[in-house]
């Protein structure tokens, strides 16, 4: 009886780690998919420095995001970020705009997993 | 990971009630829900070694919640009647007083042929001579015989027999088993004596054995 306390508790504690893990991955997308938003449409002097600072906090939040999002969707990210800057710096508006949407469709994938309802 | 714990969950119900459905003989030596156990945590925990860009906890996590629910359920089917009989580990009596239950047979879809078959190898050739055949949980078939088919214990021949036990491993390939020879009632003065006696050393020794009756084997490296 006592395996089976313990059992439950672990199953417990499994389904708490998931809930918690779930609401910091929604979190931080969530911030991510913001500062993608909330570049403008067109590129301006300030759009480099607010990639800049997008590509800084997901450094920062990489090795959580890691444990739980598969290694190929976060280099997606972390690429597509890289192109856009690129745009952004080149002028390049069309790529940049399609980019940048691409980019919130990756965001949006870190959290699939997340998602009970796709 | 929300949804690898909600995938892990539906997915072990779900091959529950498969293989409940399917029945007891493809069960073997394992009770229902160690056999669902045991095949997902093998296809669960290669994914990690095989695919570099799936994260470790995504094998850790069903391999936990398996082995939570596994644990969970184990218990709770001890005290909860009708989950035993929801995941059907019940046993079934296939043959009683040497008349095979045709029913029974057709329920859990065992033909006569393969009942037959498992007779033999439990060295039974006549059905009738059978007072129960029992299909039990784990999916194996134990044969109770007829008194008049069994072999005749020494009580009702009405023999007093020593009791012998099991033999008991003192010594192998001159290394002395402590915890045997003390199960056995011995020591290592007895062994010392013994080997003394037999002119052996314990070096020569390859195998000495003792039952709990007394007896005692000793098979030496040299050739006699």
């Amino acid at each position: 009886m006592k395996a089976s306390v313990g059992g439950g508790i672990l199953l417990l504690i499994l389904v708490i780690l998931v809930v918690i893990n779930a609401g910091y991955i929604h979190s931080v997308t969530d911030d991510l998919s913001r500062r993608i938003s909330a570049l403008p449409e067109t590129p301006d002097e300030s759009t480099v420095n607010h990639i800049e600072n997008f590509q800084k906090l997901l450094s920062q939040k990489y090795p959580l995001l890691r444990l739980s999002v598969s290694f190929s969707q976060l280099d997606r990210v972390s690429e597509l970020s890289e192109t856009l800057m690129g745009y952004a710096q080149s002028g390049a508006w069309a790529d940049y705009r399609v980019t940048r949407a691409l980019l919130l469709n990756a965001i949006e994938d870190m959290s699939r997993l997340e998602r009970l309802r796709q | 990971m929300s949804v690898i714990l909600f995938r892990t969950l539906v997915i072990y119900a779900f091959l529950m009630l498969t293989m409940r459905f399917m029945g007891k003989r493809q069960l073997g030596e394992l009770e229902l829900s160690e056999l669902i156990t045991a095949l997902l945590l093998s296809e669960v925990a290669s994914l990690p070694i095989t695919n570099q860009d799936i994260p470790l906890s995504h094998a850790l996590l069903p391999i936990l919640t398996l082995m939570a629910l596994e644990v969970l359920l184990s218990g709770l089917i001890l005290k909860l009647p009708f989950l035993k009989k929801l995941l059907g580990v019940r046993p079934a009596i296939l043959i009683h007083r040497g008349k095979i239950d045709r029913d029974t047979l057709q329920s859990i879809r065992i033909s006569t042929d393969e009942l037959i078959s498992q007779l033999r190898l439990k060295d039974v050739t006549d059905p009738g001579d059978v007072e129960y055949a029992i299909l039990e949980p784990n999916g194996q078939i134990s044969v109770i015989l007829s008194s008049h088919a069994r072999p005749a214990t020494t009580k009702e021949l009405g023999l007093s027999v020593k009791e012998c036990g099991i033999m008991h491993l003192l010594v192998s390939d001159g290394q002395i088993n402590d915890k045997n020879l003390q199960m056995a009632g011995k020591d290592r003065r007895w062994l010392e004596k013994y080997l003394k006696d037999k002119k052996t050393t314990l070096e020569d020794v390859f195998v000495l054995m003792a039952d709990d009756g007394g007896r005692v084997q000793l098979h030496t490296r040299k050739k006699s």
